[in-house]
C-alpha cells in the first residue's frame, strides 16, 4: 500500500487520472461502520494520554489512528483527502446530502464552488451506488464516485 | 526595540559619516548594511526567540528551553546566545547544508545583513514539505477540558495550518501542528501524570491531518473544539514554518504544568511575529485557556469557530424531542426494521429525519470506541439508507447552540476572602488557589458538571487566635455528568491534601479520597450519589491511620448568574468515629471575574453537632 502511495506522490507530474486511497487496512476509527477496517486502534491509549507514540514528527506520519503514514491521496496532481479516514463522516453526509466531509471531498477533487451543490446532489442521489453495503471499502467508494462524475455532464471535466 | 539595536549596533562602528550613511540607508531601505555588533545582535528579541530563551515578564531566561544539543551549534549555545550566534555565523557560512537545516536562523541572519555572501541553498526537502502543507493561514485550536484524562484535564491547544486557495474552503483538508510528550505505550495514566509533571518525557512537534485530530477530540473524547483563526500574514507564516522545520526531531523536556503543549505554541508565535511577548505571561504554569487569552489579547485572533463534540451534537438533537420521540429514537437504534413500521412511516418526513439521524448518531456514539461489530454496522447502515431515502428538503442542517467561548470564562487563579462563624466564634479566612474551577464558580466558558482544582491553600484567623493553615488541597476533582437513557457516564471524585477538622483543630491531617457513583437530572438541576473511601492520618485518632468508607449526596444547579448546591457527606472511620456534614452553598456571579459565595453548614463528629456560616468574596485573576 505504502509503495503505491509513494508512487502516486512521485507520479503526480504525469497528471493522469488515477486515484489511490491511502489509509491501509488497519486505519483507525474514522471508518468503523464499514467492513475491512476494524478494531480499537492500539494507539488510542496514546491519544487518551495526550501523548504521541512512535516516531511521529514533521513528516506526514499519521498520529494516532493507525492510518498509513503519507495520508495524502493525489488525484490528477492534486492531493486528496484520505477518504478511508473519513468514511463514516462522508457516508453520513452523502445520506443527508450535505456536510463538511462531503464538502472536503468535493474541494479536494477540485470541484469548484458553482459545481459543488451539484456534486452533493449527485452523491446524495446515488448513495446506493457509492455504498451498496456495509462491506464496501474506501477504494470501492472512490472508484464509484469517479465513475459517477465521469458520466455526469457537469462534473466530467474534473475527472477527465 | 528593533530600532534601538540598529542604533547601538551602528554606533559601535565609529565613523560619523558611516553612521549617517547607514542611518539613511536604514531609513530608506529598512536594511542594516553596516556590520552589527554581535553582542547586541545576540540580545535581539528575535534571536532569543529563535533559540527559545523564554521570558518571565519582560526579562529573558538565562538558558534555552530546548533540551537537545542537536539544536545548538556552539557547545554552550543553550546558555550563551552570543556564542551560539558566532558559531551559527561561521557554520552557516562554511556548511551550505546547514542553511537548510536551520532555515529560520539563516533567513534571519541574512535579513540582518550578515551572511551576505552566503547564498541561499535550494532546500528541496523543505520546499517539498512546504508544498505539501501549502499553508495560507493558521489557527489556534483549543480542545476543551477532558476530566477523564489526566493530561487533558485543562484542555489542549495546537495549531492548524490551512491550505491556500480553493482548498481553504474545507478545514478537513488542513494540518495540525501538535506539541506533545512522547509517551511509551505501556505508561498508564498515573505514571504519565507523574512523569509528565517532572519532565520525564521528551516533547516533540508533530504534524498530522487535522481531521484526525478532530476525530480524536470530538468523537473519541467528546470534547468541544474551538478554532481561533490567527491573523498571521504570509511573511509571519513563512517564519513560523521555517522555524518549525528547524525543530524537527528536536527534543524539549515536557513539563505538564509549564513547558506544555500550549506554552510551546506561544514560542512559535513569538518567532512568527517579532516583538510579541507571550511566554512572559507564564513564568510558572501555562493553562491552555490562559494562553488562548494571551494570544487573543496580543491581537492575533480573527474569527472564532465552534465545533461541538459528537456527544453535544447528539444531545442537542435529543433536547428538542419529546419523551415519546426519544423512545422512538432508542427503538430505531436497537431494533431492526423499526424504520419500516407503519407507525414510524406515518410521522412527517422532517420528524422521521430527526429521529433517524439521532438514532444513527447514537449508535455511532455508543460504539465509537469499540471494535467494529457487524450487527451494529448493519443497523447503522440501514439507518443511513433510510436517511438517504428521505427527500433532501426534509433534511435541513441541524445546528448545535454555541456555548460561551472558553476565553470569555473566568480566569483560572483565585483569591478569596471570607468572613465566617463556627460554633459562635468569628473568623476571617483567606483562600488562594492556583487553578481552576469548581461547581459553584461561573459556568460560562467551562464544561458543565466538572470541578477541577489544584493547589489551593486556606488560612484562617479566628477570634483570639493566631493565623492557622486550615487546608492545603493538592487535588480536588469531581466529574458529575448526568446519566439518562442515552448517556451513561460514571460520576467520580478524587481529592487529596491536608485538612484540619473543625472538631479537632490541633492536627493538620493528610488525607486522600476517591469515590464513584452516578448523577441524574432532578428538579432542573443534577442529583448525585457517590460512594467513597477516605484514608486519613490524624494524630487525634487513637490509631493514627484510618480508613473511612463514605457516602455523599449532592444536588446542584449551574446558572448563568448564580450557582446553588446542597451537599451531604457521611464517613465512618475504622475505629467507629463518624463524621457528618450537611451544607448549602450559593454563589452570585458579580461581573465575569468576581463572585459572592454564601455557605451554611452543619457539621458533626462523634455525635456532636455545630453550625458554620461564611460569606466569601471571590476574585478570579
Amino acid at each position: 500500500m505504502k509503495k503505491i502511495l509513494m508512487a502516486s506522490v512521485l507520479a503526480t507530474a504525469s497528471a493522469s487520472s488515477f486515484a489511490v486511497v491511502p489509509g491501509g487496512d488497519s486505519c483507525g476509527w474514522g471508518n468503523m461502520l464499514f467492513e475491512g477496517q476494524s478494531g480499537l486502534p492500539i494507539h488510542v491509549v496514546a491519544s487518551i494520554t495526550n501523548g504521541t507514540s512512535g516516531n511521529n514528527t514533521l513528516g506526514m506520519t499519521s498520529g494516532t489512528n493507525g492510518c498509513s503514514a503519507d495520508g495524502t491521496l493525489t488525484y490528477g496532481g492534486k492531493s486528496m483527502i484520505n477518504l478511508g479516514a473519513i468514511l463514516d463522516e462522508f457516508s453520513e453526509d452523502v445520506a443527508r446530502g450535505d456536510g463538511e466531509a462531503l464538502t472536503a471531498v468535493a474541494v479536494s477533487m477540485g470541484v469548484e464552488g458553482d459545481d459543488r451543490s451539484h456534486f452533493k446532489t449527485l452523491m446524495h442521489n446515488n448513495f446506493e451506488t457509492l455504498f451498496p453495503s456495509d462491506a464496501v471499502n474506501a477504494e470501492q467508494v472512490m472508484a464509484s464516485m469517479l465513475e459517477l462524475m465521469r458520466t455526469d455532464a457537469q462534473l466530467a471535466k474534473y475527472v477527465a | 526595540m528593533k530600532n534601538e539595536s540598529h542604533r547601538s549596533a551602528l554606533s559601535g562602528d565609529g565613523s560619523p559619516l558611516c553612521l549617517l550613511l547607514a542611518l539613511l540607508l536604514c531609513l530608506t531601505a529598512g536594511q542594516v548594511l553596516a556590520k552589527p555588533d554581535l553582542n547586541v545582535l545576540a540580545a535581539d528579541p528575535q534571536w532569543l526567540a529563535l533559540l527559545h530563551f523564554g521570558r518571565s515578564g519582560e526579562d529573558y531566561n538565562r538558558s534555552s528551553y530546548v533540551d537537545d544539543p542537536a539544536f545548538f551549534l556552539a557547545a554552550d549555545g543553550a546558555r550563551n546566545p552570543a556564542a551560539e550566534l558566532a558559531a551559527s555565523l561561521s557554520a552557516l557560512e562554511e556548511q551550505p547544508a546547514l542553511r537548510c537545516r536551520f532555515i529560520a536562523r539563516f533567513q534571519w541572519l541574512r535579513t540582518r545583513g550578515l551572511l551576505g555572501a552566503a547564498s541561499a541553498q535550494h532546500c528541496t526537502e523543505y520546499w517539498q514539505w512546504r508544498e505539501q502543507i501549502n499553508a495560507g493561514q493558521a489557527a489556534l485550536v483549543f480542545a476543551s477540558s477532558y476530566l477523564n484524562s489526566p493530561s487533558s484535564m485543562y484542555g489542549h491547544t495546537f495549531l492548524r495550518l490551512d491550505p491556500k486557495g480553493y482548498r481553504a474552503d474545507s478545514a478537513l483538508l488542513s494540518y495540525a501542528v501538535n506539541y506533545a510528550a512522547l509517551v511509551p505505550e505501556h505508561d498508564g495514566s498515573l505514571l504519565f501524570a507523574w512523569r509528565g509533571m517532572s519532565g520525564g518525557y521528551p516533547g516533540h512537534f508533530s504534524l498530522q491531518p487535522y481531521v484526525e485530530k478532530l476525530q480524536e477530540y470530538s468523537r473519541l473524547e467528546n470534547r468541544d473544539v474551538w478554532e481561533y483563526e490567527l491573523n498571521l500574514n504570509d511573511v509571519e507564516l513563512d517564519r513560523l514554518l521555517a522555524h518549525l522545520w528547524e525543530l524537527q526531531d528536536i527534543n524539549f523536556d515536557y513539563y505538564f504544568m509549564d513547558e506544555n503543549c500550549s506554552f510551546r505554541l506561544l514560542e512559535l508565535l513569538e518567532v512568527a511575529r517579532p516583538g510579541l511577548n507571550l511566554t512572559g505571561d507564564f513564568p510558572l504554569h501555562a493553562i491552555p485557556v490562559d494562553t488562548v487569552r494571551s494570544v487573543r489579547d496580543a491581537g492575533l485572533v480573527g474569527d472564532i469557530t465552534y465545533r461541538p463534540s459528537r456527544q453535544r451534537e447528539l444531545d442537542s438533537l435529543l433536547q428538542v424531542l419529546s419523551p415519546e420521540q426519544r423512545t422512538a429514537v432508542l427503538r430505531l437504534a436497537d431494533r431492526a426494521d423499526a424504520e419500516d413500521s407503519a407507525a414510524f412511516q406515518q410521522r412527517p418526513e422532517a420528524e422521521q429525519y430527526r429521529l433517524l439521524l439521532a438514532a444513527y448518531r447514537l449508535l455511532r456514539y455508543r460504539h465509537d470506541r469499540e471494535a467494529r461489530d457487524s450487527a451494529v454496522a448493519r443497523r447503522s447502515f440501514a439507518l443511513l439508507r433510510a436517511i438517504n431515502a428521505l427527500p433532501r428538503t426534509a433534511k435541513p442542517d441541524t445546528d448545535t447552540p454555541r456555548p460561551p467561548q472558553p476565553d470569555k470564562g473566568h480566569r483560572t487563579a483565585l483569591a478569596a476572602l471570607a468572613f465566617g462563624q463556627w460554633d459562635s466564634r468569628h473568623y476571617g479566612e483567606l483562600n488562594l488557589k492556583l487553578t481552576y474551577h469548581d461547581l459553584l464558580d461561573p459556568i460560562a466558558g467551562y464544561p458543565p458538571d466538572a470541578s477541577l482544582n489544584m493547589l489551593s491553600a486556606t488560612l484562617r484567623r479566628a477570634e483570639g487566635e493566631s493565623l492557622q493553615l486550615r487546608r492545603l488541597a493538592l487535588v480536588d476533582i469531581r466529574s458529575l455528568a448526568p446519566r439518562n437513557r442515552f448517556f451513561r457516564p460514571v460520576s467520580w471524585q478524587a481529592r487529596g491534601g491536608l485538612e484540619r477538622s473543625e472538631w479537632s483543630e490541633a492536627y493538620l491531617a493528610p488525607f486522600a479520597e476517591g469515590g464513584a457513583g452516578g448523577t441524574w437530572h432532578l428538579l432542573g438541576g443534577r442529583a448525585s450519589v457517590l460512594a467513597s473511601l477516605r484514608a486519613e492520618y490524624n494524630e487525634d485518632f487513637d490509631n493514627n491511620w484510618q480508613l473511612a468508607p463514605g457516602l455523599g449526596l449532592r444536588w446542584g444547579l449551574q446558572q448563568r448568574r448564580f450557582a446553588l448546591e446542597v451537599d451531604a457527606g457521611h464517613y465512618r472511620f475504622t475505629d467507629g468515629i463518624e463524621r457528618n456534614r450537611v451544607s448549602i452553598g450559593a454563589q452570585l456571579h458579580v461581573g465575569k471575574q468576581q463572585g459572592l459565595r454564601l455557605v451554611a453548614a452543619r457539621l458533626g463528629e462523634e455525635g456532636e453537632w455545630g453550625e458554620q456560616f461564611s460569606l466569601q468574596w471571590r476574585r478570579y485573576f
